[in-house]
């Protein structure tokens, strides 16, 4: 891999709150996410992504206050996701300082939701984050927050986003989120196999040596993490100095490489 | 008093330019407005949106910019805004300003498009002073690029293999494909060069 391995802290919000859950249940009240986002830049995070956990359900969009918040503090890329349904809205999130929107349900639903993005605002505007479940029937996603099934297995609607105009893929492993018990590997091999935009780990990380081994693996291009970070279980400089004492370049918090 | 302005092209990264100016002390006012950017320090072209949007933006300011150009007055182009500076590219139709007879090409690279980190290998230059002992890293989130080598070009990077240009000079007016309201601190220690430099011609 030519570029650095990417650390992005996710912070999930509702109500203008941070919090985290297991299995995407169980919310618990993790702070004030425009203070965590300027504490993970300031550790190094190479970017910082915004996800809110309750839009889609209460069909609506991200606040875009909360947006403007956390954007004006930062200078690295801002990823927003939750809600987001159409041409309009996402341009009122980038008028708000979004670098990055991230699509869910609403591309399910509406696959050329996706293309429209990208012909508006360039591919490299547009993340599709899909949730995968395993079942009997192999990695099946999910939407809406991953409480209803859909038909699409998760390699086929990886390829159908990146053709309809995704420029980056975050792949959340359901059944890892939370558990720290490691990422689902063979996951990300298959759909790195199958599309070419950067891929974005995320579900089931517990402790550095499962990063090591995506890192390793190098099928994935940047990490997602929540709860370890935000439970100071592992900071971003630990996983950086890890990565970096292995071999596998990664960007300096500050102005000086390590 | 110095001003920036950055051209309202109708679709471009306003809300982060203007900060990273914000971020060094400079007040930034996305505009149309000639008679401003005639006046101004410094005239940014963001990036985002394709090649052709961004050259469909700048199509009633050609003039304006190339006489800026001329008279050596700052221009400073980010990612599609860098790319508008060339001719053609393969990403579609459209007409840059012609600064270098050059044509942007596609990345062709497996993983595409380029999102993320990547360093900097720099000629010494004042603009990319200061930037870190080391080759800086630097933000870049593009599928398209001009040649790494050519008149002019500063800083080049790299992604999946391939090598392109990440910085040029040519006279006063500046390009960089890598994105430095998203850089950092080394994107600001960059802002603040280009300030001095456009101060400098100003």
């Amino acid at each position: 891999m030519s570029g650095a391995l990417r650390i992005l802290p996710c912070l999930d919000v509702r109500a203008g709150r941070l919090v985290k859950g297991v299995r995407f249940q169980d919310l618990v009240d993790r702070g004030d996410p425009v203070e965590a986002a300027v504490r993970y830049e300031s550790e190094g995070a190479d970017e910082i992504v915004l996800l809110d956990v309750a839009a889609t359900r209460e069909r609506r969009g991200p606040s875009f206050g909360l947006v403007r918040a956390v954007a004006a503090q930062l200078s690295i890329p801002l990823t927003v996701g939750g809600g987001i349904g159409s041409v309009g809205a996402a341009g009122r999130l980038l008028g708000a300082g979004a670098d990055k929107l991230s699509v869910n349900s609403a591309a399910l639903r509406r696959p050329a939701l996706l293309k429209e993005l990208a012909r508006e605002f360039g591919r490299q505007c547009v993340v599709a984050a899909i949730d995968v479940r395993r079942e009997p029937a192999g990695w099946m996603v999910r939407s809406s927050a991953g409480t209803a099934a859909t038909r699409w297995g998760a390699v086929a609607w990886a390829r159908r986003a990146a053709r309809e105009g995704a420029g980056e893929l975050l792949v959340t492993s359901i059944d890892q989120d939370g558990t720290r018990q490691g990422y689902d590997r063979p996951l990300y091999a298959a759909v790195r196999e199958a599309t070419a935009p950067p891929l974005i780990a995320s579900g089931g990380c517990g402790r550095l040596d499962h990063i090591l081994d995506l890192a390793r693996d190098g099928r994935v291009e940047a990490v997602l993490l929540a709860s370890l970070l935000h439970e100071r279980r592992l900071t971003i400089p630990q996983i950086k100095r890890a990565l970096r004492r292995r071999g596998f370049p990664v960007r300096p918090e500050g102005l000086h490489a390590g | 008093m110095s001003s920036v302005a950055i051209v309202d092209t109708g679709a471009g990264n306003f809300f982060g330019v203007r900060r990273g100016f914000r971020q060094i002390g400079v007040r930034a006012r996305v505009t149309r407005d000639r008679a401003t950017l005639r006046a101004a320090t410094l005239v940014v072209i963001p990036g985002v949106a394709s090649f052709s949007a961004t050259c469909r933006g700048l199509r009633d300011l050609t003039s304006l910019l190339l006489d800026r150009h001329d008279r050596g007055r700052a221009i400073l182009g980010i990612c599609a805004g860098f790319q508008a500076l060339a001719e053609r590219s393969d990403e579609g139709a459209g007409r840059g300003l012609g600064l270098v007879p050059q044509r942007v090409r596609a990345l062709g690279t497996a993983r595409c498009p380029h999102i993320g980190w990547s360093r900097l290998v720099r000629r010494t230059d004042p603009l990319l002073d200061r930037l870190g002992t080391d080759d800086p890293w630097v933000f870049f989130a593009h599928s398209y690029a001009l040649p790494a080598t050519g008149r002019g070009i500063l800083a080049s990077a790299e992604h999946d293999g391939v090598r392109f240009a990440a910085a040029a000079r040519w006279g006063a007016t500046v390009g960089v494909q890598f994105h430095p309201e998203l850089s950092g601190p080394v994107g600001r220690r960059f802002l603040s060069n280009m300030m001095a430099s456009a101060e400098g011609t100003g």
